[in-house]
């Protein structure tokens, strides 16, 4: 798993590619916790590259929920494969953070309340 | 269409995260080589790794013998049927209390999503304690799409 940092209209994204799984997990939520302090309106995480999540993945995005929670700053997700999709969907994921299409949709999230 | 012969991949090894990893990059591509469609393979290997990885933590807390591990694969011409096995302490993951998936996110607990995964995603799942070991069967049939 690989994840790059990008900054697209002010807005910090984390583009992964790879696997989050029990084996890479740790190494996405150091991503996703060092992010959290830098980022403003909404951290961004594109998952077009990513084809495969489990628990130990799913995991991160709600101990990343809860930290920009108190912050007032959000978390959204954008671009799933369908597998991934469908994992976050049978999770209740997508009820918990905005999973959107694209980054457009994902940057327009920061101005919605 | 001729039914095909069962196609089998055995495994096993020490009751570790290191094993289980090991064990998830081999099925993954035999599932894949051998016919299963990639979303239903991607289902089956996260299964196995919400199962497996559960073994791990639950066998490695066991004083005593280091616990094994034992997984079978068998793709059928309809179906994939995993037996899953191990001598550790016995555990049930069919008899985890369902997750509330539809829980605001400071009431969310990680713990049971992973075997909520794999009662969704998996058309059976069953657990047996016999001879000392955990049994645990998974099929998922391959007509559905």
């Amino acid at each position: 798993m690989e994840v790059g940092e990008q900054t697209e209209e002010g807005c910090l994204v984390l583009a992964v590619a790879g696997r989050i799984d029990g084996k890479t997990a740790p190494q996405f939520e150091k991503a996703v916790l060092d992010a959290i302090p830098r980022s403003s309106g909404v951290l961004i995480v594109d998952c077009a590259r990513v084809d495969f999540i489990s628990s130990a993945g799913l995991r991160v995005f709600l101990l990343a929920v809860k930290r920009l929670k108190p912050t007032g700053r959000k978390l959204a997700v954008c671009a799933l494969q369908p597998l991934v999709k469908e994992i976050f969907d049978t999770a209740g994921f997508t009820n918990l953070l905005p999973v959107v299409p694209d980054r457009g949709s994902a940057l327009a999230v920061a101005t919605r309340r | 269409m001729a039914a095909l012969d069962a196609i089998t991949c055995a495994l096993a090894g020490p009751a570790g995260l290191d094993e289980v990893f090991r064990q998830l990059e081999v099925l993954e591509p035999f599932f894949t080589d051998n016919g299963v469609p990639s979303v239903m393979a991607g289902k089956l290997v996260l299964a196995l790794e919400e199962l497996l990885t559960n073994t791990a933590t639950h066998g490695a807390a066991q004083s005593g013998a280091a616990p094994r591990l034992w997984v079978e694969a068998v793709i059928t011409d309809g179906a994939v049927h995993v037996e899953i096995a191990d001598d550790g302490v016995a555990f049930d993951p069919t008899a985890h209390p369902e997750p509330d998936v539809m829980a605001e996110a400071d009431d969310r607990a990680v713990g049971g999503l992973g075997v909520h995964l794999v009662r969704s995603f998996m058309d059976e799942f069953s657990y047996e304690r016999r001879d000392g070991r955990n049994i645990v069967r998974l099929t998922m049939h391959l007509s559905a799409p």
